[in-house]
């Protein structure tokens, strides 16, 4: 296991996986409701079609804790309902929060090999290591404002009390 | 517990294939076999998929698949073909833009495939 003493390093190799590990606090409300804006992210070399509160599964990210907030800033693409920003290659001002959510292994699967009538037969399991991700914010685009519709303010309306009637 | 594991990845497999032990051996290896293959190619499986998608959803715009990707790469859009094809059918208004962007692109788009017209055969009973 390398030890990657001085932060710098961390940081290129940061750069290398196109995410910038920030601080991790706990009292910051990150999880917004659904706004309809997405991105095209780039991860290493996946890319991957995300918007506000998606999770995300990619290859095991290493500098990161859980709980740890991340900016992805190689960003190709951004679309909202009106407009569409297209990066060539990225979006320079662009970046895209989110949350490590847990840091996992995939799956077993069965690596099996034979040969048949060769007296040749290799099994193998194998568990691939993964990171999820909750994507909380998209920026670098201008979100649609909803307008929420005004609630008429009832007045206080005394009902009149049915007085007992007294016989 | 080797048959025990046999028999649980037997699960649903035909006739004594499920039951017996020798018969579920043989067709469990030759299921792990199959799955190793189809790893590999279910990588060139999702790339042909998506490149069919794509295919469909430019020809709406009037513009073929080989067209549609040399204009991309002119203008060093680096999206690959996964997220092209979640595009083409998630976010119509986005993929027309690419749609357009790349036909300023590379104006060879002249020449291009019309979607076919319907033509309305009255039916006779």
């Amino acid at each position: 296991m390398r030890v990657y003493s001085p932060e710098e390093k961390e940081a290129e190799a940061a750069a290398i996986g196109y995410k910038v590990v920030g601080p991790l606090q706990e009292s910051d409300q990150l999880f917004k409701p659904y706004e309809p804006v997405f991105a095209v992210v780039q991860i290493g070399s996946h890319q991957f079609k995300v918007s506000n509160g998606d999770s995300i599964f990619t290859e095991s990210l290493k500098f990161c804790n859980v709980n740890d907030k991340l900016i992805l800033n190689k960003v190709l693409l951004l679309g909202s309902t009106t407009q569409t920003i297209v990066g060539r290659p990225t979006v320079p001002t662009a970046t895209v929060h989110a949350v490590v959510e847990e840091h996992a292994l995939d799956a077993k699967v069965i690596i099996f090999k034979k040969k048949r009538r060769k007296n040749y037969r290799r099994t193998k399991g194998h568990r691939q290591e993964l990171t999820k991700l909750r994507i909380t914010d998209i920026q670098g685009i201008e979100k649609p404002q909803t307008t929420e519709p005004v609630k008429p303010v009832k007045a206080a309306v005394k009902k009149p009390e049915k007085v007992a009637v007294a016989a | 517990m080797n048959k025990k594991k046999v028999f649980n990845l037997a699960k649903g497999f035909r006739g004594r294939a499920k039951n017996c032990n020798r018969i579920a051996r043989e067709r469990v290896e030759k299921a792990l076999q199959y799955s190793y293959r189809d790893r590999r190619s279910k990588k060139r499986d999702m790339r042909s998929l998506w490149i069919q998608r794509i295919n469909a959803g430019t020809r709406l715009h009037s513009v073929n698949y080989g067209n549609f990707m040399h204009g991309l790469m002119k203008e060093n859009i680096q999206l690959n073909r996964k997220v092209l094809s979640e595009l083409s059918m998630h976010e119509p208004l986005s993929f027309k833009a690419l749609v357009d962007i790349s036909r300023n692109a590379f104006p060879g788009n002249k020449n291009v495939v019309h979607p076919p017209r319907k033509v309305s055969i009255p039916v006779s009973v």
